[in-house]
């Protein structure tokens, strides 16, 4: 087995992390089967209020928890460090798969939430569902950073969760904080309110951004730690 | 070669456990023995030469470059941290790949310590003693690896893997690889190293050999036997063990052996005669003499 696929199986073999993923996930597909059933005319509009406030924070925060196991970005390559493993390379494989699967079922569930709760007045199905995976899936990438960060400043997942909790507490509002969460970009990408009136097409680029620069953050910090 | 430099450092987590200023010098292809309680210093010193813990001061050399984890540094603690989504045979082959050197089937490596039936085990859903059993054959069976840094080898280890521990050891130190153990026991350190240092509240508190000729230990600071105000003479068939056991003391100045025959120097009598009960109710031997010497006029 090569070193580098190793949060892949860490990530995989996480029986508790999937389980929490397909439940939240099964929740967001819920409400879009609420929104059919009822023959909502802008089902997936509201189907997907779900998906961005709860779907993808704590799918993400599931699978980022799986691929950092047990002790946080650093301590989860302790193990090939030890053996003499880039403490930079191990980091940045963990980040990228991290990032990878966040980024893959997000944007999937975004997408079978369109494609289910699509309603009348709803845009084009295709077009739709095309770019809500789009979205869902960078929405992801910039989520799994987002809590990257945290893990790799705080241990024992105290970081991951006070992100978790300000995601909630600034990200909900539109003033010049909610800027740095992924949840005011995301919503507005989404059709709903903007952060501090921002364009869509910038907070495109603050999510691209939220996930470049979370990614960096954590690489370096987890790089930096002691095996 | 190792060579620490008054070195201190910290434990990063937990209790706050210091070690040092400790200055130290191993030779390569040599056994040493780093002997004392878990707070006394040992694992942080270990945990320092394998680059796992940063030096608050002073300097710790592996060869000619500054104390790191790397292939060449086999580095295992009491809680190896293995990961425990892979399977024992895959780990191995993980860590060969990473180490860079080549592929030994794992059961092979898994069978020099008697563990040959862990390779198809989860290492997650291994016992503790089984797990510190396969991190020990990843470095005692590593080609690359030219300095063994182990903490308690001998400990919570597989019983079927702990009779051959001291074997193995043995033969890497003949290959030229640098074993370093650090360990409370002192049976354990005498089985193990061929240099012991011990250690008491972070600091070096004496030196010995396991050869009979024992060399007289030397406290950090003390400067010979001159300095001591009494001296202690003990004849026990059991003075190896006692000397183990004194040598860890800091009441004592200096503690040496030869043959039967046991000598301690200090300055407190009534602390030395405390610490020798306590040291033969440890050891469990039995003292054939006692006696004190009074140290500038020899009164007995």
């Amino acid at each position: 087995m090569r070193p580098v696929l190793l949060p892949v199986v860490r990530v995989a073999r996480s029986r508790g992390a999937w389980l929490a993923a397909a439940a939240w996930s099964a929740l967001v597909l819920a409400a879009a089967w609420r929104e059919r059933s009822h023959g909502a005319v802008h089902g997936a509009a509201q189907a997907l209020e779900t998906y961005a406030s709860i779907g993808v924070p704590f799918v993400v925060y599931a699978l980022v928890g799986a691929a950092v196991a047990p002790e946080e970005l650093a301590g989860s390559g302790r193990p090939l460090v030890r053996l003499g493993a880039s403490p930079v390379r191990v980091a940045t494989a963990t980040v990228v798969i991290a990032m990878a699967a966040s980024a893959a079922l997000s944007g999937l569930l975004g997408g079978a939430t369109v494609a289910w709760a699509h309603g009348s007045a709803d845009p084009p199905l295709q077009d739709d569902a095309l770019l809500t995976l789009g979205v869902g899936a960078l929405a992801g990438a910039a989520y799994a950073a987002y809590f990257l960060v945290g893990s790799a400043l705080v241990a024992r997942g105290w970081g991951r969760a006070a992100l978790l909790v300000l995601d909630y507490a600034v990200g909900t509002d539109d003033g010049l904080g909610a800027l740095l969460t992924p949840r005011a970009h995301l919503r507005n990408l989404l059709g709903g309110d903007a952060p501090f009136d921002a364009l869509p097409s910038e907070s495109l680029v603050a999510l691209a951004s939220l996930a470049s620069a979370g990614a960096v953050l954590a690489i370096w910090r987890a790089s930096r730690v002691r095996v | 070669m190792i060579t620490v430099s008054e070195l201190t450092a910290r434990a990063a987590r937990g209790p706050r456990l210091t070690v040092g200023p400790v200055t130290l010098t191993v030779e390569a292809g040599t056994k040493t023995a780093l002997v004392g309680k878990p707070d006394a210093g040992p694992p942080l010193l270990l945990a320092v030469l394998a680059g796992a813990l940063a030096p608050r001061s002073g300097s710790a050399r592996v060869g000619d470059a500054p104390a790191s984890a790397g292939p060449a540094v086999a580095y295992v603690p009491y809680d190896a941290q293995l990961p425990g989504f892979l399977r024992v045979a895959d780990y191995l082959d993980v860590a060969a790949r990473v180490r860079g050197e080549p592929r030994v089937p794992p059961q092979e490596r898994l069978a020099v310590l008697g563990v040959a039936a862990l390779a198809d085990r989860r290492i997650g859903r291994l016992a503790t003693p089984e797990a510190r059993a396969v991190a020990l054959v990843e470095a005692l069976t590593s080609a690359r690896a030219r300095v063994l840094l182990l903490e308690e080898p001998l400990a919570d280890v597989d019983p079927r893997a702990v009779g051959r521990v001291q074997g193995l050891v043995d033969e890497r130190a003949r290959a030229g690889v640098t074993v370093v153990v650090s360990t409370a026991s002192h049976a354990d350190a005498r089985a193990l190293g061929d240099a012991l240092v011990f250690f008491h509240d972070g600091k070096v508190a004496g030196r010995a050999t396991r050869d009979d000729a024992w060399q007289p230990p030397r406290t950090e600071g003390a400067e010979g036997p001159g300095r001591a105000r009494v001296q202690l003479l003990i004849r026990s068939e059991g003075a190896r063990l006692l000397l183990a056991e004194l040598a860890a003391d800091p009441t004592f100045d200096e503690v040496w052996a030869a043959g039967v025959e046991v000598v301690a120097t200090g300055k407190d009598p009534v602390a030395m005669a405390a610490s020798v009960a306590t040291a033969t109710r440890h050891a469990n031997v039995e003292l054939d003499l006692l006696t004190f010497m009074g140290g500038a006029d020899g009164e007995t």
